[in-house]
């Protein structure tokens, strides 16, 4: 139960009366943070969503940007971004599952075709025989993706997998669904203004509503606790991806005939709050009311108390509002041309209620008014006063960062090599089908982002990137603008401009003053990002979808690093432009590109330290943008023969995997000479953003940078020999690539 | 003439199979699994796509073999048609005991089991792999292959491990196989140059008169100049990253069975 | 020690299945089919079989998740004095290596277990009592006559159990 006493009273005083059980739920769902955004409303409306280039903003179900003209037709990009952190901390397999589920509903409903999926994981960290789950966890979220993803043939374009010890009791599961969909073809999430002048219908279809993930809604605003498991259980709801690919074929048949008849409809997939929740919306936000007949609902059991079915959390089913006229050839569509309920018992479509203009929300259940609200009651906004506590933090560097005593930097390299958060995913993407469509061009895991040609016979191409960060604890904002910096960087780095971007934050208890600063900076270190680092003349790189995850604590209090994470996507003209990360030729040229800074807390360099200052790698917009558009002015010119960003792990885990590439099969050996560097430390593990790229052209390179007063720096050739030598003022490093290769394979089968 | 691409509830890799077959200039339709038999009948090839029919339930491939449609792609391949099963299909086809037909009278030759690495569940895996094709005369879909041959193809699976009821006479049959092998076209028997743990390192194989080929690998995925990863080392990815690469290896296979189909029928 | 371990809620696979035999294979002698995941364990313990799962699903989830599945130590029988339960164990015909999950569990659980055997076991509710096991065995397993939809014939095998 999440309502909470002071809800309860505010309830009363709308209504008047008492809440019928089926109205609790749908007022304890409703104003759910989940579904309420009560908490964090405010401060989102500091981001940039507006832009030229937007189809539709954020307040549907996915938000759409143009990607491309071709044909006479404007093609777009529909996109969703979601969490399922919680559930998947309890059932891990059917969370991560019904996590990716729900987030491709919501660009399906849009009229799109799902064309990829992107995943951030953050998982724990075992230390001895403390976290049982830890591990487990962690495989079971990726069986989870993998058997949803992979049966509903949607590929996964990439991700990332980060590891740290406050994920321990709560991972993150965040998931982004990228659709293709035609301009003239958005669906919207409401009833059309047809609906004045005929009668309207809402059809259910889906798998038959059942008692899974009932009080789901409210399930992910409560903070996870080790006692109340058994009672958080019933929340999670089971997924079926087969049944959901067949309606994806069957839904595709109904747009067809929807488009061929010219009818507008409203279409909305089920969430948080099932059918009430997804009805009331689609006819509220057209301006309309609902009459429901819950009888007509299609359930597993009779046995269902009206409240189950009318805020059920089961999966795999979608409500559509269409013209009275055409409901029984929707109808037959699911139920006899598919035979949806010979593939699954009891499911399949119905029509469930009319749409009223008298602007009230009705449930009928064996005869009785179980549910009668003023649209206006449901709609009400709600809003919870959150404080938050700044602190003070660091921005400049002052100190000199100096190693702990008897440490040798050979070693530190070697340990970056062995660390979970560098070495090879393979172990964890090798699940996961990333071809399916036969769209993809550059692979997970080959270069900074994903690219594929969603369009046929267009050579263009969709570049996808998911990024974040651990840098929250120490600089909130920096963990925001850094996490925009970064997926933007990978996007240039196969030669795509930024389209637009989609956000999800993840935070512990906003109720906590001093997590409600981090969230604010976060919001605030993407938003100026998101403005700065346009080359659009007057608009931002729109931020066309997101979410919010708050409680992402234990009962012990550890709330998780404040994790903003971004979903970054582009376009590149011709895929036959794009690079990939790895070097395959001898003598070619590496140079770095971006200035290094003295930025160390919380990078993976910190705890080797004795002293440095407590400043995270800051953004600094005016660089980064620069060195952005150097890179796509090196592309155009056709001066690049690989490109790789500088992030985690710095300047030396770039080489080194850009010497290994994707499966540490190295082509050629690299000499690194750094003995000019007079911050050896700042040179190879600084994480500010930046570049390694690699040229046969040096002179005409490093023209381009000193026209554009970039800091850049050229380090090493490539060379024949299987060898890694990096050669500093003070030694002469040197490593066996097979060895280096083992490192980097160590955690794959 | 055109080509059935049947779609299961379940399958998803349909609409690229379909492409595929279109671009090599094939007129192909995608048919239901409930469709009825005489709308089959003017087909003159049938393709079973990839995909998860009946979501691998009980195990991939057994409920789709128990359909009627099923049936009647069994008279079908046994009159001489080209039938193609990939992945999913190539499991529908084990199950329903189309292939192997190395001896009549077992009615069940081949099953496939879940991945193994050594002596363990090795669980789904999406990666590149090489294979050789052993007799490419034999089948009309390999015959623009040589048996030197060292290709690239993409592998999507969790069961498929090859496994024969009478391992004898697929060693000393002649009919078309397509073997694992690494990138310079050695056989090794281990992982990861046999990625699944498969017999003989099958990848896929034909029926004696070569109209009905299975294969685990997605051929449909080594279409297209774009498909070939730019890291492997093979000289397509080379030629790739010269940008002088024009079309996928795989290609082949589908122009093969066009100009089948044009000669026959 | 051995335990079996159902779906609270819903196992598709049995539905299909039972699909399958209905709908295309025209068996409904066949009147209701349950699916059991069969854990042989090898373990030196004091504990009774209950405890000893109990105890190990208290600590991790390998070999069952108490938030979506039940066991049971015992096979039942169904209820209805109509049909005829037969209880099918399903096993692949190689050996497997599971060390590594017997590594996992006694890492994380503090056992002694030797080794893990993973089975299915398929109950099947037939209603023809006298010749139930040799419906399930001419229809459902597979025979000289082709591949039963329970178990494969290349690469698994199977015997009867006793409730």
């Amino acid at each position: 139960m999440a309502l909470s006493d002071n809800d309860l009273k505010q309830i009363k005083e709308i209504l008047k009366r008492d809440p019928s059980p089926v109205e609790y739920y749908i007022f304890d769902a409703m104003w759910s943070e989940h579904c309420s955004y009560k908490s964090s409303k405010p401060i989102l409306k500091r981001l940039p969503t507006k832009a030229e280039s937007v189809a539709l903003g954020i307040g549907e179900d996915s938000g759409i940007v143009r990607f491309h003209n071709h044909d006479g037709e404007s093609y777009c990009i529909a996109i969703s971004h979601e969490s399922h952190n919680h559930p998947s901390q309890i059932l891990p397999i059917e969370g991560a599952a019904t996590g990716v589920g729900g987030c491709v509903r919501d660009v399906y409903c849009m009229g799109a075709d799902v064309i990829g999926v992107l995943n951030s994981l953050h998982f724990g960290v075992k230390n001895g025989s403390d976290n049982f789950f830890v591990e487990e966890i962690e495989e079971k979220v990726i069986q989870g993706i993998a058997d949803y993803g992979n049966p509903l043939g949607v590929p996964v374009l990439g991700g990332e997998t980060l590891y740290h010890s406050s994920y321990n009791d709560n991972c993150l599961v965040n998931v982004a669904a990228l659709g293709l969909i035609k301009e003239k073809n958005i669906i919207h999430s409401y009833v059309p203004k047809q609906a004045e002048s005929e009668p309207y219908k809402i059809i259910l279809f889906g798998k038959p509503t059942d008692s899974t993930g009932f009080g789901g809604a409210s399930f992910s605003s409560d903070t996870l606790d080790e006692d109340n498991k058994e009672t958080n259980v019933g929340a999670v709801q089971v997924h079926d991806p087969f049944l959901k690919r067949v309606f994806v074929e069957a839904i595709k048949a109904c747009l067809t005939y929807l488009e061929e008849e010219s009818i507008e409809i409203g279409f909305k997939d089920l969430g948080a709050g099932g059918i009430a929740c997804a009805t009331s919306e689609l006819a509220v936000s057209g301006g309309f009311g609902v009459a429901l007949d819950l009888d007509k609902v299609l359930i597993s059991d009779p046995r269902l108390k009206p409240e189950v079915i009318a805020c059920s959390e089961t999966q795999e089913r979608f409500a559509m509002a269409v013209p009275a006229t055409h409901t029984q050839a929707i109808l037959d569509i699911f139920n006899k041309q598919f035979q949806i309920p010979d593939l699954h018992p009891q499911a399949g479509a119905s029509c469930i209620g009319v749409v009223t203009k008298e602007k009230t929300y009705k449930i009928n259940y064996q005869s009785n008014i179980v549910c009668d609200l003023d649209v206006a009651t449901i709609t009400t906004q709600v809003h919870a006063d959150r404080y938050s506590q700044p602190r003070i933090i660091e921005k400049e560097a002052t100190i000199n960062a100096e190693l702990n005593k008897n440490i040798l930097l050979e070693d530190i390299c070697n340990t970056y090599l062995n660390s979970k958060l560098n070495a090879s995913k393979r172990y964890v993407y090798r699940f996961f089908d990333n071809a399916v469509k036969g769209n993809t061009v550059i692979y997970p895991g080959e270069a900074d982002a994903v690219v594929i040609k969603p369009i046929p016979d267009s050579k263009t191409g969709l570049a996808v990137s998911m990024d974040s960060n651990l840098y929250g604890n120490t600089d909130p904002y920096t963990a925001g603008a850094y996490a925009v910096s970064e997926s933007i960087r990978n996007i240039i780095s196969v030669g795509a401009t930024p389209l637009a971007l989609t956000d999800c934050l993840n935070y512990g208890n906003p109720e906590k003053p001093t997590v409600f600063f981090d969230f604010e900076q976060g919001v605030d270190g993407i938003r100026d990002a998101a403005n700065q680092l346009s080359f659009h003349k007057s608009d931002p790189i729109p931020i066309i979808s997101g979410n919010v995850s708050f409680y992402n604590e234990s009962k012990q209090g550890n709330a998780v690093v404040p994790s903003p994470v971004i979903c970054a996507v582009g376009k590149i003209d011709d895929i036959a432009m794009a690079k990939t990360s790895q070097v395959f030729n001898e003598n070619v040229t590496l140079v770095r590109i971006g200035k290094r800074y003295e930025e160390f807390a919380q990078t993976q360099l910190e705890p080797y330290l004795s002293e440095y200052s407590n400043v995270a790698p800051q953004v600094r917009f005016d660089q980064e943008k620069k060195q952005n558009k150097l890179v796509l002015d090196l592309y155009k010119d056709n001066l690049l023969e690989s490109c790789h960003d500088i992030s985690m792990g710095g300047l030396w885990v770039s080489v080194v995997e850009m010497i290994l590439g994707e499966r540490g099969k190295p082509f050629v050996g690299l000499e690194l000479d750094l003995s000019k560097s007079t911050h050896i430390l700042a040179e190879l593990f600084s994480e500010n953003g930046g570049y390694v790229i690699a040229t046969y052209n040096i002179d005409a390179v490093k023209q381009r940078c000193e026209q554009q007063q970039i800091d850049n720096d050229v380090i090493g050739n490539t060379i024949s020999n299987k060898q890694l030598r990096v050669k500093t003022a003070t030694e002469t490093m040197q490593w066996d690539l097979d060895d280096m290769s083992r490192q980097w394979n160590q955690f794959n089968p | 003439m055109s080509v059935a691409v049947i779609q299961f509830p379940g399958s998803n890799c349909e609409y690229e199979t379909l492409h595929s077959l279109n671009v090599v200039g094939l007129s192909a339709d995608i048919v239901p699994w409930n469709s009825d038999h005489l709308d089959l009948s003017t087909y003159k090839g049938f393709v079973l796509p990839g995909g998860f029919s009946f979501q691998d339930r009980v195990r991939a491939g057994v409920v789709s073999s128990k359909l009627p449609i099923l049936g009647f792609i069994k008279e079908r391949a046994l009159d001489g048609y080209p039938v193609l099963g990939i992945c999913n299909g190539c499991q529908i086809l084990a199950e329903s005991g189309i292939l192997p037909d190395y001896n009549p009278d077992i009615s069940m030759g081949m099953g496939l089991a879940p991945n193994m690495n050594e002596q363990s569940y090795h669980g789904f895996v999406c990666d590149w792999v090489y294979v050789k094709i052993k007799n490419p005369q034999g089948s009309l879909f390999t015959r623009y292959f040589n048996d030197t041959d060292v290709i690239p193809i993409q592998i999507n699976h969790g069961e498929g491990n090859f496994k024969f009821f009478n391992k004898e006479l697929v060693q000393t049959s002649t009919s078309t196989q397509l073997i694992y092998s690494d990138e310079i076209g050695d056989v090794s028997f281990s992982y990861p140059t046999n990625p699944n743990g498969s017999e003989f390192n099958m990848a896929g194989l034909c029926n004696q008169s070569g109209n009905v080929l299975a294969m685990m690998p997605h051929p449909e995925r080594g279409m297209f100049w774009y498909h070939i990863p730019r890291y492997l080392n093979h000289d397509l990815s080379s030629q790739r990253r010269k940008g002088v690469l024009t079309d996928g290896p795989w290609k082949k296979m589908f122009e093969s069975l066009r100009d089948y189909i044009q000669e026959t029928y | 020690m051995e335990c079996f371990v159902y779906q609270k809620h819903i196992d598709l696979h049995a539905v299909s299945a039972l699909e399958a035999i209905h709908g295309f294979m025209n068996l409904t002698h066949c009147k209701r089919l349950s699916r059991f995941v069969h854990w042989i364990v090898d373990v030196q313990t004091e504990c009774d079989a209950v405890d000893f799962f109990s105890m190990i699903t208290s600590k991790s989830y390998y070999l069952l998740n108490p938030n979506k599945e039940g066991f049971v130590t015992k096979l039942l029988a169904s209820n209805d004095q109509d049909t005829h339960s037969v209880f099918v164990d399903v096993f692949p015909k190689e050996s497997l290596d599971n060390s590594v999950l017997v590594e996992k569990i006694n890492q994380h659980c503090g056992t002694c277990i030797n080794h893990i055997k993973k089975h299915i076991t398929w109950q099947c509710d037939i209603d023809i009592s006298e010749q139930s096991t040799e419906f399930v065995c001419s229809k459902l397993l597979p025979s000289d006559l082709g591949g039963g939809i329970l178990a494969n014939p290349v690469y698994e095998s199977f015997c009867f159990l006793n409730n």
